[in-house]
């Protein structure tokens, strides 16, 4: 069986066995299905035939065995009007007690000859016929009375025919007017028994029911019948039946059963009255032969012209179960049958008495299905098993005989009645075996031959890709494309080439990639140095679109980068001109302080002026022409003052618009930062989105998840310095609004001492035109000297308090200074942060 | 660097090219299965870990504007347009927890592509891990989430749930009905 399997996992198995299979399994199938239907239609035809036959057989012997009993009836008829019987029934009537009392007859020694017989030859021929019965006589023997025991002994003991021919003697030897008689009957009854094959004939006396004859001579000879030994037996139904008839017509024919005198075989006996005119004389009964009954069911023991083969047969069975007629297998095969009766549970001793009497009749207790339906009246046919057990096909039917209600059975068994199909069955079982064995060759043959066409280009196609799995890709299988396979090994060929052409391509696209990987990590690494001159080759393949991303990131991150340097040179500059224009402011402010200082020394001296003028009044004029110089000197001084804040508060505020503007361009960095800071997050969540890919992707997605993990740390890096220059950006606008809020409190001030000045410039001009007014009245001085010492006083006052304001102007200048150079780190700082990365040239 | 160890590209080292702080896990280790993993926020406040599901294609978009379904359940947030395709939006841990608030973020994290894609709202990116010994679900996880968990993972003292996403989907919609499109009408007119 393995190597069934083995063969069919090859092609050339598969063909070669799987056309035999193809061959062989609807030849099988075929013959299969059409024996099976012709042996059905076989056997249906021989049931319908063998149906057909043993329905005609059955009703053949109903009616022969009918026909037989009518002719027997007919046959007792007319021989109880035989005048011959008439006559010599009366004379045996009146004659059969005249042996007991002829002279010389000794009725003991009859008796006692007769004991032996019945004990010696009749037991002898009982004990053979019924093995193992047994039967006691005397009581019989004792009941008879000498009449009858003077003719047994006359004609039964003493006569010296043996048992079984009793028959053959015509008179006793004792000169009885009996014997006479005897005699005179005995020849023509012997002639009636030859002709018609009676069994035995009796002639009984009406009045004492004495059987005053019998032809053969049996024990129930010289018995009477309505109180002796046998009066309950058939033949003594019989009798009493006829005996009571009226009519010569009057016929009764008993049923059989056991019956002693007859050595317990099966007997059935007729009667019918014997008339002298209109007198009853006596009543013949006839034992009815059961040899004649086997003759007609046996067709004389040859059932096979009968058409039975070998295990037909047709018999009786009666009222009760038993069988009237006997069986063929106990007369062709007595063994066979007799084990068959043993095995279907028959009594061992009715067996022994089937065995010893040759005969079932009676004895053998049929209860089949077929019988009883017959013994309801029915008639039919079926397949059932038979008293043997064994099953058969049987016809069968209920059969009136004379008022008896029989069965009659024709049967034969299935296995014979079916053997022609069985035979048909065997030969076709042969023819089918010889076809298949010419189809399997045939067919063998014919897929060898089949096989090698598939097979050798198979075999070179297998050759062929054998080579290419050794690495020889130049291997073609170069079959003629003259059928299908050709066209495969032709299409195998087209295609290794085509593959052979693509895993070259695929191996260059492969490197392709492979450079273009190697390239945009060597950017990466680049960009990681903060080199944003980098570019990435943008190439056709699917990096194609990281590379573009890279390099729009970064062209991005340049080019804002580049604005920032812009604007941070731009605030380094304008920080460097807010720090000359407050060192000036610084310078002015310091002159101007000096300058007020001379003058609040200069008013001091004044003061001390008028004090000595009003001292000196001699040298008034002097002094006050002194004095009105000075004055004139201090209002040009103060005016300068003046002029000097007002250039210094315009500066300051140049410096506000500047740092504003400041402000304003940080702004900007602010928003450059913010699209750098959206462009890094982007770039992150790209780079997350891409990991995840190459996570799901599996080994395929590596290469990819390294790519995407580094432009993710770029990303974060940007982030990270965007975040910074947010932070410096911011430190930046604070700063800005801090120094703005300076300038503004520096102009406040500044504004202030301008408006100090200028009421100390009005003051001057008024002193001025005092002191004019005093060299023009200077005799007026004396009396205004105290008027002018309080004014020197107010004026060094002012000047005090200019002086003070100015220094608190210097104060303020400084510290504007010193916001203006961090302001300028700043800016330089950001520079620094900025030029950290390489940019491309513009 | 000495001298046996490759260079890659741009001269990193092949092992920090490999290495499971930069992407997937070198060949050679038994770090474990990398995958994408999401926390989210239980009702007390305790995050929760959720492995993605495996070899489904997942992605991470910020800053979404969501489209509310008007009697929608309350964890049905809404409906993504990401790209022209309508995907819908849920919050997994209202969906399991009666009791737990509706999440505020705006970041939703797209499992799945086509018709089968849905996505689920998450505070903070995924994090990539490495798992490898599966272990029992810990008897303090919600019954609710153990029920859609097949086992769990320890990484460095903090717990993954092996979540069963498309379970999960199948229960939120267990009993409803297939909709049908509606013919559009107009006031003015078909």
């Amino acid at each position: 069986m393995a190597n069934v399997f083995t063969m069919f996992r090859s092609i050339r198995g598969r063909i070669r066995y799987g056309s035999l299979a193809l061959a062989s399994i609807p030849v099988i199938l075929a013959s299969v299905v059409i024996t099976y239907l012709a042996l059905d239609a076989a056997r249906d035809a021989l049931e319908e035939r063998v149906q057909s036959e043993l329905i005609t057989l059955r009703t053949v012997k109903q009616e022969a065995i009918q026909e037989y009993f009518a002719s027997l009836k007919k046959t007792v008829n007319v021989l109880a009007r035989s005048p011959d019987l008439i006559r010599s029934t009366k004379a045996l009537n009146a004659a059969y007690a005249m042996p007991a009392t002829a002279p010389g007859f000794d009725p003991a020694q009859a008796r006692e000859r007769l004991e032996r017989y019945y004990a010696g030859d009749f037991m002898q021929e009982f004990g053979r016929r019924n093995p193992g019965a047994s039967v006691d006589m005397r009581p019989i023997l004792t009941q008879l009375p000498d009449a009858a025991i003077a003719l047994q002994y006359h004609y039964i003991a003493n006569n010296i025919n043996p048992l079984g021919s009793k028959n053959k003697l015509d008179a006793a030897g004792d000169g009885s007017a009996y014997s006479q008689a005897h005699a005179a009957l005995h020849p023509f009854i012997r002639k009636v028994v030859d002709e018609f094959g009676f069994y035995d004939v009796f002639i009984a006396d009406l009045d004492t029911g004495t059987v005053v004859y019998s032809y053969y001579k049996e024990l129930d000879y010289a018995t009477s019948l309505l109180n002796g030994p046998y009066f309950k037996t058939l033949l003594g139904d019989a009798y009493r039946a006829a005996r009571a008839a009226d009519a010569a017509e009057f016929f009764y024919l008993s049923d059989y059963a056991p019956y002693l005198p007859s050595y317990e075989d099966q007997a059935a006996f007729m009667s019918t009255p014997l008339f002298e005119g209109d007198k009853k004389i006596g009543v013949l009964l006839v034992q009815v032969p059961i040899n004649q009954i086997n003759k007609i069911m046996t067709f004389g023991g040859d059932w096979r012209k009968a058409g039975l083969g070998s295990s037909g047969e047709i018999y009786l069975v009666g009222s009760d179960s038993t069988p009237r007629s006997v069986s063929r297998f106990l007369v062709e095969e007595k063994n066979a049958y007799l084990a068959a009766l043993n095995a279907a549970g028959l009594p061992l001793d009715v067996q022994k008495k089937i065995e010893a009497k040759n005969s079932n009749i009676g004895l053998q207790l049929i209860k089949t299905r077929a019988v009883a339906d017959a013994a309801e009246g029915k008639s039919g046919y079926g397949v059932y098993p038979d008293y043997r057990n064994v099953p058969v096909l049987g016809a069968y039917g209920p059969v009136d005989v004379l008022g008896l209600k029989w069965a009659l059975l024709a049967e034969i068994d299935v296995a014979e009645a079916f053997a022609p199909v069985s035979q048909v069955l065997r030969r076709t079982v042969i023819a089918l075996l010889v076809m298949l064995a010419l189809v399997l060759a045939l067919t063998a043959f014919v897929a060898t031959l089949l096989a090698r066409s598939i097979n050798r280009p198979i075999g070179v196609l297998q050759s062929t890709v054998g080579k290419l799995t050794e690495g020889d890709l130049a291997a073609r299988a170069h079959l003629p494309p003259t059928d299908e396979l050709g066209e495969l090994g032709t299409a195998l060929d087209k295609l290794l080439d085509e593959r052979v052409n693509s895993l070259a391509q695929a191996a260059s696209e492969n490197e392709q990639l492979n450079q273009s990987v190697i390239e945009i990590m060597q950017a990466v690494s680049r960009l990681s140095s903060r080199d944003l001159t980098v570019k990435v080759p943008v190439t056709a393949d699917i990096t194609g679109a990281i590379s573009d991303a890279l390099n729009l990131m970064t062209r991005e991150t340049a080019r804002v980068l580049r604005q920032v340097d812009e604007i941070s040179a731009k605030v380094a500059a304008a920080s460097g001109k807010v720090r000359e224009r407050s060192e000036s402011a610084m310078a002015v402010a310091t002159k101007g302080s000096r300058e007020i200082q001379q003058a609040s020394e200069e008013l001091n001296q004044a003061g001390l002026a008028l004090r000595e003028i009003a001292g000196r009044a001699t040298r008034a004029d002097q002094v006050a022409e002194e004095a009105i110089r000075s004055t004139r000197l201090a209002l040009v001084s103060v005016r300068d003052t003046v002029n000097g804040i007002s250039e210094s508060r315009d500066l300051i505020r140049e410096t506000e618009k500047r740092i504003k503007r400041l402000g304003e361009r940080s702004q900007e960095i602010t928003s450059a930062v913010n699209l750098i800071g959206s462009i890094a997050e982007r770039t992150s969540l790209l780079a997350l989105n891409t990991s995840m890919q190459a996570v799901a992707a599996g080994e395929a997605g590596r290469a990819y998840a390294v790519v995407a993990d580094e432009v993710k740390r770029l990303a974060e890096g940007a982030r990270t310095a965007t975040q910074q220059i947010s932070t410096l950006v911011g430190a930046i606008q604070s700063e800005t609004v801090d120094t703005v809020e300076a300038i503004n409190r520096a102009i406040t001030q500044i504004v202030d001492i301008s408006k100090t000045a200028e009421r100390a410039g009005e003051q001057m001009r008024s002193t001025e035109e005092k002191t004019d007014l005093l060299v023009n009245s200077v005799r007026d001085i004396v009396s205004t000297t105290e008027v002018q010492s309080k004014a020197s006083d107010v004026l060094q006052l002012r000047a005090a308090q200019i002086q003070e304001s100015t220094r608190q102007t210097t104060e303020q200048l400084a510290t504007q200074a010193d916001e203006t150079r961090s302001l300028n780190e700043y800016a330089s700082g950001l520079l620094e942060s900025v030029r950290v990365f390489t940019l491309p040239a513009q | 660097m000495n001298s046996s160890e490759q260079v890659g590209l741009a001269g990193i080292p092949v092992t920090e090219l490999a290495s499971p702080a930069v992407g997937l896990p070198a060949e050679t280790g038994d770090s474990g299965e990398p995958r994408y993993a999401v926390k989210l926020a239980l009702p007390d406040g305790d995050p929760i870990g959720l492995a993605l599901p495996p070899q489904c294609q997942t992605e991470m978009v910020h800053g979404v504007s969501l489209c509310p379904i008007p009697n929608a359940p309350r964890w049905f947030v809404g409906m993504l347009n990401l790209r022209g395709n309508l995907i819908p939006v849920f919050d997994v841990m209202a969906s399991l927890l009666t009791n737990a608030p509706l999440a505020v973020q705006r970041a939703v994290l797209v499992i799945g592509t086509g018709d089968s894609a849905f996505a689920i709202l998450i505070p903070s990116e995924p994090e990539l891990v490495f798992l490898s010994t599966r272990e029992a679900v810990p008897e303090n996880t919600p019954a609710e989430v153990r029920v859609h968990t097949q086992g769990a993972y320890r990484v460095d003292q903090a717990l993954w749930l092996e979540f069963q996403f498309d379970r999960w989907i199948a229960q939120c919609f267990a009993g409803a009905t297939r909709g049908r499109a509606v013919r559009r009408v107009s006031l003015l007119g078909t």
